[in-house]
């Protein structure tokens, strides 16, 4: 069965968004790679979004913008009277007194307009999906009466889409914050987007969200607030060289991107530039305009549109018979929610942080996606993923605490990677499991250990001990470690790996951040002294395997080096244990370089530079040696430990 | 409870358990599908994401070249005219190519962006190209900025 997606169908742009594996996912246009898409359609070329709104001045009677505020209405409607005058399109009375669109001497109904919209987003989906895509949910204002959720729906079924559920816009953003899962009963939904302004108090109860109350302004949005910036900036460059850019098209576009692009910034930044060279003419003469813009300053020309918003929410509020106070959650949509002065005077409002952090574009598409994967039977409690929230791992030589399960990761997972022993003969293995972001095993919270005996005898780093760490969804660790050779396995199971208190992981990851230059240190040391380890062992061997093959310099030589490196190792430091390990590893070399030497041939000895428990690996220089030495012909028998071809 | 009631009620429960488990098997088989299909288009953006961070990249440098050249068009100097051939020369390395209409052409929504009309009696010049503003640019076929125009518009 093929998925639902949601979708806000909005005036200014629309949002098509789908669940994948749980979670929300926003389709982008296939055209423009752009989340939205403009809701704009030519009715006679047939286009629809960005490439629609590129000729829309050209073209302004045949395209048609904000259509979502003519669905459902009759003619005689005061907002399809306001709508004419801002629009150059005909909208006439249609069937049944309804308001319609005559274009090119045919009408069309805002639904089969909005249908154009809807297909495009339906397109858009199915390439994305790789498959087809024949039902939806999509969002309405939560005052839309029956008739206008009725013209929405049949928008859908025009364009294919067998709709689902319509669902307020408000709902569904409180769906994208989850909040139907937390015990927030009273909800304020602030919607501040491209042309209206909607205001929304929700209340939960049973799993479902009842509207209180509705308020707003059907002609305040971003847009407005575009226009005061590029007013300012217009009358500050007129006061200087007296002139109006607004009069000339092309710098007044060049203003309005400038407006746009100061509007982001200050978002950020506290003051920035407009920098706009050659933006016109004046007595043949270049006009450059140039100035600074604080967010002071902006949030001075914009506050009285803020301030517009103000009213409609009290009266929200009186209406739902609330008291701000009593407001248990606030949430931003729409993209002026950005702007931090909005925030700041909501925030003041309701006396409350407000939620922000899902893309306010968005989020209306994002819980449409959500009502659209319960209805589809995706999402369901127990398929909700959790991660693990610190780095679970095992001990290893030095102290030194080896990641398995990096934080962050989603679970259910599992890790295996294969270790083996750091001493000659050893026969049993210590598995100890931690968990934190600190280096070194000591600093991190300890969840368990056990021992995995019984491995035959052999050379350090020749047993291979698999280890797998198995964490499920509901937070159980298991731990298993086998022996490769004997089979022989053991394991522990550790519960409450997953579901730490957010103090807790706070306070881990601010430990490994406060002590990570003394931790870094530390663990370099210990690398160091891994290394040295490895290397006394590698000489020491060396030196037994060379017998008496070995000059007797060299040896005494590579001996001495070896006491002074081991005589160091539990104390020296970092920059000690590597000159030294550096300096015995070049000595060593001298023992095959001599041996071969001896042997009549030429040759180098692999010099491993402490790899720890790996085996020497053979250089390419070594390659070409051993081939010299085969093409030789030498009748010398092949001494154990040589690299044969 | 009797014996025969116990029975309903197990075999109840076994359909309501096979039911169950038959919607835990089409929910894993979904997730497992979602992933796999979630790393077919990790490895597809892959490939993309070069293009992306470079069309990114040089939207922002764009501008500036739009200034050097209007800033040539005033001073004619040589300097300039070096920087400004170093800059083009720079973008077509990157496979990106300017999108330059002239006037007297027929104005086309997917190069161009029509941002003022002058009006016009002459049926044959309706939807005709009057001035070129700002030049567009492509990296292959994708347009990456679409040229601003002005256009001819017949009065109705």
């Amino acid at each position: 069965m093929s998925k639902i997606i949601g979708i806000d169908l909005g005036t200014t742009n629309s949002c098509v968004a789908v669940m994948e594996g749980g979670s929300p996912k926003v389709i982008s246009a296939s055209d423009t790679g752009k989340n939205t898409t403009p809701s704009v359609v030519e009715m006679v070329k047939n286009l629809v979004g960005d490439v629609a709104k590129r000729q829309m001045i050209l073209n302004a009677v045949n395209t048609i913008s904000s259509v979502k505020r003519l669905m459902g209405r009759r003619f005689e409607d005061k907002e399809v009277t306001r709508t004419q005058k801002m629009v150059s399109y005909k909208i006439i009375s249609g069937k049944s007194g309804m308001a319609d669109v005559e274009i090119d001497g045919k009408t069309y109904t805002p639904q089969e307009i909005s249908a154009r919209v809807l297909m495009k987003l339906k397109k858009d989906a199915e390439k994305y999906l790789g498959e087809s895509v024949d039902r939806a949910v999509i969002t309405v204002p939560a005052y839309f009466d029956d008739s206008q959720r009725q013209a929405t729906k049949q928008a859908g079924e025009i364009a294919g889409l067998k709709v689902e559920r319509i669902i307020n816009e408000p709902t569904a953003a409180a769906l994208a914050y989850g909040l139907d899962k937390k015990n927030a009963e009273k909800i304020a939904v602030y919607d501040l987007g491209g042309g209206t302004f909607d205001i929304s108090i929700l209340e939960l109860g049973d799993g479902v969200f009842e509207v209180k109350a509705t308020n707003g302004d059907t002609h305040l949005g971003g847009d407005d607030f575009d226009e005061k910036i590029v007013d300012y900036i217009a009358e500050e460059f007129k006061k200087e060289n007296s002139m109006d850019l607004r009069l000339d098209k092309q710098a007044l576009q060049r203003v309005r991107d400038a407006a746009e692009k100061a509007k982001i910034e200050l978002s950020a930044a506290e003051e920035i530039e407009i920098n706009q060279p050659y933006i016109t003419q004046k007595d043949g003469q270049p006009l450059h305009l140039t100035m600074k813009l604080t967010r002071a300053k902006l949030e001075s020309i914009v506050d009285e549109l803020i301030q517009k918003t103000i009213k409609p929410v009290e009266s929200c509020l009186k209406d739902a018979g609330l008291k701000a106070g009593d407001i248990n959650e606030v949430i931003m949509v729409g993209g002026m929610t950005r702007m931090p002065k909005v925030v700041e005077e909501v925030k003041k409002f309701f006396g409350k942080e407000p939620n922000k952090s899902v893309n306010p574009d968005e989020v209306v598409a994002v819980g449409a996606a959500i009502q659209a994967g319960v209805l589809a039977g995706d999402v369901k409690d127990i398929l909700l993923l959790d991660v693990t929230p610190l780095t679970l791992a095992i001990e290893t030589m030095g102290g030194v605490a080896t990641p398995m399960i990096p934080r962050n990761t989603t679970v259910p997972t599992s890790k295996t990677e294969v270790f083996s022993t750091a001493a000659d003969n050893q026969t049993q293995v210590e598995i100890h499991i931690t968990q934190g972001e600190r280096p070194l095993s000591n600093d991190n919270k300890a969840l368990g250990r056990f021992v995995l005996d019984g491995i035959p005898p052999s050379p350090r780093g020749v047993p291979q001990i698999e280890v797998m760490f198995d964490l499920d969804a509901n937070g159980i660790l298991t731990v298993t470690a086998k022996d490769k050779a004997t089979g022989k396995t053991q394991n522990i199971k550790i519960t409450g790996s997953v579901g730490l208190t957010d103090e807790e992981v706070k306070k881990a990851q601010e430990d490994a951040e406060k002590n990570k230059a003394e931790d870094e240190k530390k663990a370099e040391t210990i690398k160091a002294k891994n290394t040295a380890d490895a290397t006394v062992v590698m000489a020491e061997k060396a030196i037994k395997d060379a017998g008496d093959k070995a000059p007797k310099d060299v040896v005494e030589k590579v001996q001495e080096k070896t006491k002074a490196l081991k005589d160091i190792l539990e104390t020296g430091t970092k920059e000690d244990l590597e000159a030294k390990t550096k300096d015995l590893s070049e000595t060593l070399s001298e023992v095959g370089q001599a041996m071969y030497q001896n042997q009549g041939g030429q040759g180098q000895g692999t010099a491993n530079s402490g790899q720890g428990t790996e085996e020497p690996t053979v250089t390419a220089s070594d390659a070409e040696s051993s081939q010299e030495k085969k093409d030789k012909k030498s009748d010398a028998k092949v001494e154990e430990g040589e690299v044969v071809e | 409870m009797t014996t025969k009631n116990q029975k309903i009620k197990d075999s109840k429960t076994q359909i309501v358990d096979s039911e169950e488990l038959g919607n835990m098997k089409n929910q894993l088989a979904r997730a497992m599908a979602d992933y796999a299909n979630l790393v077919k288009r990790t490895d597809e953006e892959r490939g993309t994401m070069y293009k992306l961070t470079s069309i990114s990249y040089v939207l922002k440098l764009l501008p500036i070249l739009d200034n050097l050249r209007e800033a040539q068009k005033h001073l004619s100097d040589t300097g300039i005219a070096i920087i400004v051939g170093q800059l083009e020369a720079i973008l077509k390395e990157d496979g990106f190519s300017e999108i330059k209409p002239q006037a007297g052409e027929m104005f086309n929504e997917t190069l161009h962006e029509a941002i003022d009309t002058l009006e016009t009696e002459v049926e044959k010049d309706n939807n005709i190209i009057s001035e070129v503003c700002l030049t567009g640019w492509k990296m292959g076929d994708e347009v990456v900025r679409f040229a601003k125009v002005k256009v001819f518009n017949k009065k109705i």
